[in-house]
């Protein structure tokens, strides 16, 4: 079903928009609204992911930050060896998918809940390896990339990726891709089946579809998105520190993702957009003495946006469609 | 020649026997019924087939191969699909792609074609959507294609359970009560299709109460009762054996009540 | 010391951190048990009810000690109960219908609510009182503190009287038909609603007493101090089988005591986190329902 072309139109004006954004804000003081949606560029990478898995499979995942651990872990190390930014990128996607693929292997016939848990607990056993293997990870201290002269600028034929505005553009790139990827997922085979699974398991299992192939196909995808933000984020931070990947960041996650609209690629990017700038837009409205309110705030909101809009805030089509039987059953 | 051949299948739940000793055999191009009272075993027979549980004892040779045991998907990819007694379709999926995903087994497609959108991809996503909507139209539901599975009639659902069961191109249908809720009028329309069905060759066991249509349908028909084999035959054979009027009605009844059941 | 007087001090640490795990499952399972969800925000009751009972100790430092504990559980117990049955009616209720992952939202932002309530109100570690007469009893070569004793003998009460309301009364047993199947047991004539309410007031309250005993046990109270010690209660009750009452006690009884085995004999005490979710993930993969849950076979 193609969409008509005012929709069609919409990603791509949006894109627009956002690729002329730092030359316009670049000397005004507003010049770290750059460095905040690069951030929010790689949360949505990360969540994109996580919509593969939570969206369109329905798969209940509470440790995912720690993929984005292993991306970023991935890329200091390899690149403190001296191992050059794109096929330390690779690697660290591939070293992320096969982590993934490595817990995915015996846990993904587990009942919804149960897989929640061991995700959440795969997630702290990761944080906690990477904040306690000092050897390896020089643990709460941290891996700094600024220090180590093996490091190697990062390049991309002559344009060399430095300041913030070059890590944005690198970013949107990456958010594009992936938008892409998902897309394209959605719409074919692959997707259809996820889709299915996410129905109702059982009866897609009795129509031939082979579940743990097509579940692990999904969670090691998202794994490659969560992964390659991980490294684009140690390279753009230059340190990485077990800190910036707790428990609280894998629930919000999941927030992120559900507040946009579950299984929606539009729904997604919203969802990140405003569980991060509400914050941000609160500290600039309320002032910097109410700080700590800015987050009991953010806990009312997510309740009234879940109370009350719980299929999210741009529903997948799936969701925004209802049958007539729940319908009236509102 | 014998497409589907049960051998001495048993399984019990707990201490509870559900199936003992049962033995039967379908030949292909057949319409074959099974038949028994409520807490037979039909569904749980069907669920051995089908490869839902494991059977603790005996043997299900498909086509000369045996498929006891192994894993759904690869039941289905052999050519034995079913339909559910509670329907179980993806109601927030569209009629269409529920027939779609019948034709998943079928197809091969998977990450490289889809993200790359290969002419392959394209040209699988086609002939998906082509055999679908052909499918759809065989059962008469093409002109819900678009609407969601959730919305359908009742009747409809039933149907269109059948056109996705058919999309993965089996040889042997199980239909697992297929009138159950419906009116006369449309048990049947349905009695057709499944005249159409056998017409192209696929082979139908049905589990079904209306002793009108099975009569009417039926080549062979099957009887169990209490998870035990009681009778087999022909549908007028199966009608006048004092066991299966006892097990439906008690010892106090005759025959000839037998065909009222099932009237609604 | 030799080595068995070591194990079975590590035993008793073991079991006396377990049941106190086991009373926080204990609200989750039950919960989870009724409604099908993870109320996430039950770490944060945890909390709330050591504060409330820190509030009352402090309130009442005459009386004797088994008067002021007594005083603060009960208090802090039906405080916490009817604040849970408050989250219920305002954030989850509204969400029965809703798809699975809306009330899980919805908890979490209960939670940070909660949590960050806490934080304006008092953002560091606060003391709590110390009014438990603090003894050393010896056993031959080990010893035991009478804390610790408290806290077991504690919890295990709670929990057998919990064990006698589930399956001897009539509630327990509406109880337990609502989360066998809540239509039926409407049907039935059962008020489904208000056994909800009641499934989350006990979960609540014991939650709050395995607060106020784990602030025993470590002396000071903090607004996060319900993240970890809930995750880990939650990971006992999907080892014990999530909706599995028995289970919850024996996952959070199993998990204390690996965690304190664990600890002794590891090299790094932070490892032990890690011991704990290794054991979770180990016997999910051999047994995938937990140690005592039902292997229902979904009807096809």
């Amino acid at each position: 079903m193609r969409l008509p072309f005012k929709h069609r139109a919409v990603p791509f004006i949006a894109l627009a928009v956002f690729a002329i954004l730092p030359p316009i804000l670049k000397n005004s003081e507003f010049s770290y609204v750059i460095r905040l949606l690069g951030l929010v560029g790689l949360y949505m990478t990360v969540a994109l992911g996580l919509n593969l898995v939570v969206g369109f499979l329905g798969l209940l995942d509470l440790g995912f930050m720690a993929f984005y651990a292993i991306g970023a872990y991935s890329m200091a190390l390899l690149s403190m060896a001296g191992i050059s930014f794109w096929p330390a990128l690779a690697a660290a996607i591939i070293i992320a998918m096969a982590f993934r693929a490595l817990l995915g292997a015996p846990v993904l016939r587990l009942r919804g809940d149960y897989l929640a848990i061991v995700t959440l607990g795969f997630g702290e056993i990761t944080r906690i390896v990477l904040n306690n293997w000092d050897s390896v990870t020089n643990g709460p201290k941290g891996l700094s990339l600024l220090t180590n002269a093996n490091v190697k600028p990062v390049r991309l034929f002559n344009w060399v990726i430095s300041t913030n505005a070059d890590y944005y553009y690198l970013i949107l790139i990456t958010v594009v891709v992936c938008v892409i990827v998902s897309e394209r997922l959605k719409n074919s085979r692959i997707g259809r089946a996820w889709m299915a699974i996410r129905e109702d398991e059982t009866a897609a299992r009795l129509t031939g579809i082979q579940i743990t192939r097509m579940k692990m196909i999904g969670f090691v995808i998202s794994a490659a998105f969560a992964g390659a933000a991980g490294a684009i984020f140690a390279r753009w931070e230059s340190f990485v520190t077990p800190e910036s990947f707790t428990f609280w960041e894998s629930v919000m996650l999941v927030a992120m993702v559900v507040i946009g609209g579950m299984g929606s690629v539009p729904g997604t990017l919203i969802g990140v957009g405003i569980v991060m700038l509400v914050p941000e837009v609160l500290r600039n409205v309320l002032g910097t003495a109410l700080v700590s309110w800015r987050y009991f705030l953010f806990g009312v909101a997510l309740v009234l946006v879940a109370v009350y809009r719980p299929q999210g805030i741009w529903p997948s089509r799936r969701l925004s469609r209802t049958t007539e039987a729940e319908e009236a059953a509102k | 020649m014998i497409l589907l051949k049960v051998q001495k299948l048993g399984k019990s739940f707990g201490g509870l026997k559900a199936l003992q000793d049962v033995e039967l055999s379908i030949n292909a191009g057949e319409i074959a019924s099974l038949i028994g009272p409520n807490g037979a075993g039909k569904t749980t027979f069907f669920n051995l087939l089908t490869g839902v549980y494991k059977p603790d004892e005996g043997e299900i040779d498909f086509s000369g191969e045996r498929i006891d045991g192994r894993p759904p998907h690869w039941i289905v990819k052999r050519g034995l699909a079913r339909t559910f007694q509670n329907i179980r379709l993806f109601n927030h999926m569209t009629v269409l792609e529920n027939v779609m995903i019948g034709r998943h087994c079928r197809t091969r497609s998977e990450l490289l074609p889809a993200l790359l959108h290969t002419p392959a991809f394209f040209r699988e996503e086609r002939e998906i959507a082509q055999s679908a909507r052909e499918r759809l139209n065989f059962v008469g539901l093409l002109k819900y294609a678009d609407e969601l599975a959730g919305n359908l009639p009742y009747g409809g659902q039933r149907r269109l359970e059948i056109a996705r069961a058919l999309a993965t191109e089996p040889r042997l249908l199980l239909l697992d009560e297929p009138t159950a809720g419906m009116s006369q009028v449309e048990a049947a329309e349905l009695v057709g299709l499944l005249n159409r069905i056998s017409a192209e060759g696929v082979t139908i066991l049905l589990i079904e109460h209306r002793m009108s249509l099975v009569m009417r349908v039926s080549q062979k028909v099957h009887v169990l009762d209490h998870g035990v084999k009681i009778a087999e035959g022909t549908p007028s054979q199966v009608q006048s054996d004092p066991r299966v009027c006892e097990a439906y009605l008690g010892a106090n009844y005759d025959n000839s009540e037998i065909s009222n059941l099932g009237h609604s | 010391m030799n080595l068995l007087a070591n194990i079975l001090e590590q035993l008793i640490n073991g079991l006396t951190l377990g049941s106190i795990y086991a009373l926080v499952a204990l609200g989750y399972t039950m919960v989870y048990g009724i409604l099908l969800m993870i109320n996430f925000a039950h770490s944060e009751i945890f909390m709330l009810g050591a504060f409330a009972g820190c509030g009352v100790l402090s309130l009442v430092p005459g009386l004797p000690w088994p008067v002021s504990m007594a005083l603060a559980f009960v208090l802090a117990m039906v405080a916490c109960g009817f604040a849970a049955i408050t989250i219920e009616k305002l954030a989850y209720k509204p969400l029965r219908k809703a798809p699975r992952l809306a009330p899980l939202i919805s908890a979490i932002g209960v939670s940070i609510v909660l949590q960050n309530a806490m934080f304006l109100f008092h953002d560091d570690f606060l003391g709590f009182p110390t009014v438990l007469p603090l003894r050393r009893l010896e056993f031959g070569q080990f010893a035991v503190s009478s804390i610790q004793l408290i806290i077991l003998g504690s919890s295990l009460s709670l929990m057998g009287a919990l064990w006698l309301f589930v399956n001897h009364s009539r509630l327990g047993k509406a109880i337990r038909a609502c989360s066998q199947d809540r239509e039926a047991a409407e049907l039935m004539g059962i008020p489904v609603n208000r056994m909800i309410s009641l499934t989350f007031f006990i979960g609540a309250s014991l939650g709050a007493a395995a607060g106020i005993l784990y602030s025993l046990y470590y002396g000071s109270i903090k607004y996060n101090m319900g993240f970890m010690p809930g995750m880990k209660a939650f990971t006992a009750a999907v080892l014990g089988g999530i909706g599995n009452i028995p289970g919850a006690m024996l996952g959070g009884l199993l998990l204390g005591v690996s965690e304190s085995l664990g600890t002794a004999f590891l090299p790094q005490a932070s490892w032990k986190d890690v011991f704990a979710f290794a054991i979770l993930i180990i016997v999910l993969i051999v047994r995938p329902s937990g140690l005592l849950g039902e292997r229902t076979a979904e009807k096809v």
